[in-house]
């Protein structure tokens, strides 16, 4: 009963009701239109005191064009049932307008009709609206203008929402959309992998785990590839459901595929490279090995224009050689795998060695030549002595090649733990553009010096790799038409403990040992040699015989493992690579059948890995092809016994008899010094330096093979100076030398 | 249109959804192919059609969840009639709003040619009443005489939208406009025939004195410094000057002199006030406000109609006779022809012409692009459901593109009326005159 308790209620009380309540209150006449009663929210919504608004016709403060057709509606039946809603427009005292809802009633009281208006300031709920539209506006275009395809789905697991991209990259069909079940849409996304196991279990997981992040790679039935991600969907703390993106991969996949074939192709390229090359060099060395082998070998028995003739073929033979080898070097650095060296050895001894090679090019090209030790230096190092020697003669060759007058001479000196030679030429020199490209595999400082001065352009650039591989540097000054100075450093490893050389006395003992003479050693034994190569056959019998060894030859692994294990051999050669069985699988078979005796590998592959793969099967050691006869003789007086005194007669009677003779003859030697010396100084005066040099290079050699090393040596430094007519020095070399000798010839 | 739609399943349909039907115009019974859902009757309607898909368009929708639990599952209307008979139905519907439309464009092309003519005839008037002022003003008699026998009728005014243009050129004449708004007025307002035609040659020749004001002044569209005020202010008086000399009424002449004074005061030359203005010369004032608000010399500073209206209801009402404003209001309605207006079912239209006694449900050309512009649908809100109604305006720059050109407001608004059924007023044959 409403209406009665309201009654009880003063006019204040109802006042104060409409007075706080939210919406703006007025009565009007709906005769005239007047406003007869105003609220206060009225007022303050309108910016008016109630008495100015009271009295006045509705339309002063209405102003939307709708409102003039409301009221003549309202009009036609002024008492209504309900309430009748418009928006409108209100204009306040300051002329402004707001957008209101007004709701409209009537109430009839003692024959007087009053209309009633309920507003409420739309200005908030409008803007809240235009809000929610703009947001919802600006997601939805957010959502479809991303590359992704994405998928929303609640905690119930109903679909919330998907993009177009989500339809068109998994081909959705419309009837699965419509019906918006998440069981039809796994099921067909399901359907379209590769492997839908894998994806179900993951789904599982997240359906364990809805707090998780995922991001997994899905393979599609038909190639595509596709990268879902999803993360979990919170409103404020609350988890609301999850959502999925997809985004195709699948250029970027096969990209990727072919990016590894490419790999793969190159790789298989580079094997097959490699192992033409280690063939080449097999079937390069192998010819090689006769032909150098069979004219040293000839060389020691010919003698006159016959013996030059044979020179020559082993010259060109160790030149063409070389050359292989050259290429073999940069194509192992090409495919980053040449690999070097650290062991101790003797850097004054491989100097010494380098300069008796060098001597006689220099001879030839009339340059003086000298090395020049700036003490102390280590009496040994720990590096690569092969490759440093190769570096040295390298850059050695270059400067006595490129020089056509004057001198090469080489400095050595230690700093710290790096030992540095300079090779300083007086030759043509490099312009500085030229030096720019020095080191470049393929170039040589010119085309035009390529033809005057032959060579493969490939040394620099093989010593510039090794010197870096070497811990070390070549560096370059040059000035064109004056000469060049090549310094190439290397690392010494550390040099604790190691004995430091200080005088030119102690260098020649340092580099004594390296004199070995290249003679023919007599042995005894029998050495089985297995070898497929004819003339390989010949050269190594040749040698062999030459050295008084019983040889069998055989020309497979096969037939080594027959003949080796129930013969009596004292030493196996063994070819790496002969028909029907090689010898690194004969050399395994006889370790494993307990073979004891020495195999040494005979090959023309001697990459780092090729031998240590030799050693491995059991290969007591090796020699590389073509054949250097030094070598193979050092290697048969390792394994085999010397001759015996029913072959040779008593060999300690032989020693007795060689060490008198080496007496006599040293006894000579020194007789003679005084007058060999006086020779040489009669020449000097007469300045007849021709005759001086002749007598000094003689001196060179007995003074070297009597034990006088150091008269030898500055014999062989005045030789040098007279050849380079370089006159200050041989008037030095020569003071030294009369010094030297007269000093001796005292101390007896 | 490229949409970012959903296919739904068809129970899934709610009010507040803005759905696209993927059928010809010919097999549904709506009046559009794309509209919002705004009552259950339109859900019956889509059940009927028997589809199992519907295309829905959040973006244009209210924010509206498809979750099953929070909308009353579909209708409590009986199982809908089997396809058949709904296609047949339909059909009949279709048939029924062709030919609705076809009258409709029928009226529109009839209306249009009657224009033509009467714009036409006031070209002449404009250049020859200096040379044979005389012979001119028996011309623009005669005109204004058979625009008057439209109100003769008793048939329904129409107040139409005049798209036309000829040679490319957008015919808009100022003093046509301003005529045939201030006849109408004058009609309603109840006037004798007599006046109707007074106001209507006053309103041809209000601005006759803008001769002696130098063209700058006219064409300016910036804001017109004092002197160029007062310069442009003779027009007024120059205009009654020749009114004189040319042998026009008293009435003509004191619309000439006085179309712009204000009834408040604050208008000129002699800013007279309330009833020292003349009645038929306030018809002219307002109805040639509302036209230079419209059609700004500037185009872009021009209002749209619904603006136009609406400022000078909301914001200059005492400028105004009170009877002529609300009458104007009442004719032309909230959205005038010209309105840029958006509808309840959040289609786009353009407001082509309106009812002078139905004024708050026009004829609205609605955008929909799936037809083709020149048979472009024309909704009678009149004949459509109540549910069915305008809902706002919107300005041409807030349009898309393709909506734009499609609906393709002029830059100028021009009016023109006829009866709904065509007969009375300008029989006069096009080209005569």
């Amino acid at each position: 009963m409403p209406g009665s308790s309201v009654e009880s209620h003063s006019a204040g009380l109802l006042r104060h009701i409409i007075d706080t309540g939210r919406d703006a209150v007025m009565v009007i006449d709906p005769d005239s239109l007047t406003i007869t009663t105003v609220d206060s929210t009225t007022c303050r919504l309108l910016g008016y005191e109630a008495d100015e608004l009271i009295g006045q016709p509705l339309a002063a403060i209405e102003c939307s064009l709708q409102d003039l057709f409301f009221w003549e509606e309202l009009k036609t039946t002024p008492q209504f049932e309900g309430d009748r809603i418009i928006e409108s427009e209100w204009l306040t005292k300051g002329g402004d307008s707001i957008a209101v809802e007004k709701r409209a009633s009537s109430y009839r009281e003692q024959d007087k009709c009053h209309w009633i208006i309920h507003a409420e300031d739309l200005t908030r709920r409008r803007h809240l609206e235009e809000e929610q539209v703009r947001l919802t506006a600006q997601l939805q275009s957010s959502f479809e203008a991303t590359a992704e395809g994405i998928l929303v789905v609640d905690t119930e697991g109903n679909i919330g929402n998907f993009n177009r991209r989500f339809v068109e990259m998994w081909k959705m069909p419309d009837d699965i959309l419509a019906s918006h079940s998440q069981t039809q849409l796994t099921e067909f996304m399901l359907a379209s992998l590769q492997n839908r196991a894998d994806y179900e279990a993951k789904l599982a997981r997240i359906t364990e785990r809805s707090d998780i992040d995922t991001e997994d790679v899905l393979a599609l039935s038909d190639g595509r590839y596709f990268v879902c991600s999803s993360k979990p969907q919170y409103l404020r703390d609350r988890l609301m459901g999850r959502v999925f993106s997809f985004r195709d991969i699948t250029a970027m996949k096969q990209a990727e595929s072919e990016l590894m074939l490419a790999r793969d192709a190159a790789e298989q390229a580079s094997r097959v490279k490699s192992q033409f090359l280690s063939q080449m060099s097999h079937e390069l060395r192998t010819p090689l090995n006769a032909i150098i082998g069979f004219a040293q070998l000839l060389e020691i028995e010919a003698s006159g224009s016959t013996r030059e003739q044979l020179a020559t073929i082993s010259r060109a033979g160790k030149h063409l050689l070389s050359v292989i080898n050259e290429i073999l070097d940069v194509a192992k650095i090409e495919a980053g795998r040449i690999e070097v060296e650290r062991i101790p050895f003797s850097p004054i001894q491989i100097l010494r060695e380098i300069e008796s090679l060098i001597e006689v090019q220099v001879q030839e090209k009339s340059l003086y030549f000298a090395i020049h030790y700036d003490f102390p230096l280590p009496s040994f190092i720990n590096s690569d002595p092969t490759r440093f020697r190769q570096i040295l003669l390298n850059l050695c060759t270059n400067a006595v090649k490129y020089t056509d007058g004057g001198s090469v001479e080489l400095h050595v000196r230690c700093e710290g733990e790096m030992l540095k030679i300079a090779v300083v030429d007086t030759g043509i020199g490099i312009d500085a553009e030229q030096q720019k490209k020095l080191f470049s595999a393929f170039s040589q400082a010119d085309s035009s010096t390529t033809r005057k001065y032959g060579g493969t352009g490939l040394g620099l650039y093989i010593s510039y790799q090794l010197a870096q591989l070497l811990g070390g540097n070549i560096a370059l000054e040059s000035v064109p038409g004056s000469g060049s100075r090549f310094e190439f450093s290397l690392a010494t490893g550390p040099l604790e403990g190691v004995a430091m050389l200080t005088t030119s006395t102690a260098l020649s003992e340092a580099a004594a040992p390296s004199k070995i003479s290249a003679q023919t050693p007599h042995l005894q034994g029998h050495v089985l040699l297995a070898e497929d190569g004819a003339d390989n056959q010949k050269l190594v019998r040749a040698y062999l015989e030459r050295a008084g060894v019983a040889v069998t030859i055989v020309e497979n692994g096969i037939q080594a493992i027959e003949q080796a294990l129930p013969g009596d051999f004292d030493l196996v050669l063994m070819d790496m690579q002969m028909p029907i069985m090689g010898g690194l699988e004969a050399t395994s078979i006889l370790r494993q059948a307990a073979y004891a005796k020495p195999i040494v590998a005979l090959t023309a592959n001697v990459m780092k890995e090729d031998v240590e793969q030799y050693l491995a099967a059991g290969c007591s050691d090796h020699l590389s092809k073509p054949i250097d006869m030094d070598r193979f003789f050092q290697m048969l007086a390792k394994y085999l016994q010397p001759a015996s005194e029913s072959d040779e007669g008593d060999a300690g009677q032989a020693a007795v008899e060689n060490m008198d003779f080496y007496q006599k003859l040293a006894a000579e030697f020194i007789a003679g010094l005084g007058d060999t010396m006086q020779r040489i100084t009669d020449a000097v005066q007469h300045g007849d330096w021709a005759s001086a040099g002749f007598v000094a290079h003689t001196l060179k050699g007995t003074a070297g093979s009597f034990g006088y090393p150091h008269i030898s040596e500055l014999a062989d430094k005045l030789n040098k100076a007279i050849k380079a007519d370089q006159k200050d020095a041989m008037v030095g070399a020569w003071t030294q030398l009369k010094q030297a000798v007269e000093s001796d010839l005292a101390k007896r | 249109m490229a949409e970012d739609s959903q296919l739904i399943s068809i129970d899934k349909v709610r009010i507040g959804m803005f759905i696209r039907l993927d059928l010809s115009w010919f097999q549904h019974s709506f009046p559009m192919n794309s509209f919002k859902i705004v009552n259950q009757k339109q859900i019956d309607e889509l059940q009927a059609l028997d589809l199992k898909h519907i295309r829905y368009i959040p973006s244009k929708s209210d924010p509206v969840s498809l979750k099953p639990a929070d909308a009353p599952p579909a209708s409590a209307t009986p199982a809908p009639p089997k396809n058949g008979t709904v296609y047949s139905n339909i059909t009949e519907a279709k048939k029924a709003r062709l030919e609705q439309l076809e009258k409709q464009r029928e009226q529109i092309k009839r209306c249009e040619e009657k224009f033509v003519h009467a714009a036409t005839t006031v070209k002449n008037i404009d250049k020859n009443i200096f040379s044979r002022p005389e012979e001119t003003l028996a011309e623009a008699d005669k005109l204004v005489s058979n625009m008057a026998e439209v109100f003769l009728d008793d048939n329904d005014t129409i107040m139409h939208l005049i798209q036309k243009s000829m040679g490319g050129e957008e015919m808009y004449f100022h003093t046509l406009n301003v005529s045939v708004l201030a006849m109408m007025l004058a009609h309603e307002l109840k006037c004798t025939p007599e006046q109707i035609k007074t106001v209507g040659t006053a309103a041809l020749f209000h601005d006759l004195g803008k001769v002696d004001v130098p063209s700058k002044v006219l064409l300016k569209t910036d804001a017109l410094s004092k002197a160029e005020q007062d310069l442009f202010q003779l027009h007024t008086r120059y205009g009654a000057k020749i009114g004189v000399k040319a042998g026009m009424s008293q009435a003509v002449l004191d619309a000439i002199e006085h179309h712009h004074e204000y009834v408040d005061g604050t208008g000129y030359p002699d800013g007279l006030k309330g009833d020292a203005i003349p009645q038929l010369t306030r018809i002219v004032t307002i109805a040639n406000v509302y036209d230079n608000l419209c059609n700004h010399v500037d185009p872009l500073q021009s209002l749209t109609p619904h603006e136009a209206l609406s400022k000078m209801y909301a914001h200059r009402r005492a400028q105004f006779d009170a009877a002529a404003l609300t009458t104007m209001v009442r004719c032309l309605g909230v959205y005038p022809p010209g309105s840029l207006v958006r509808l309840s079912n959040e289609a786009i239209g353009l407001v082509m012409n309106v009812n002078v006694g139905k004024p708050l449900r026009p004829r609205v050309l609605v955008y929909d692009p799936e037809i083709p512009k020149d048979s472009a649908i024309i909704l009678d809100l009149a004949e459509e459901s109540p549910d069915l109604s305008v809902t706002g305006s919107l300005r041409p720059g807030q349009l898309p593109r393709a909506i734009y050109d499609y609906l393709s407001p002029r830059k100028r608004v021009t009016y023109y009326y006829d009866t709904k059924n065509g007969s009375g007023g300008n029989t006069a044959a096009p080209g005569k005159g």
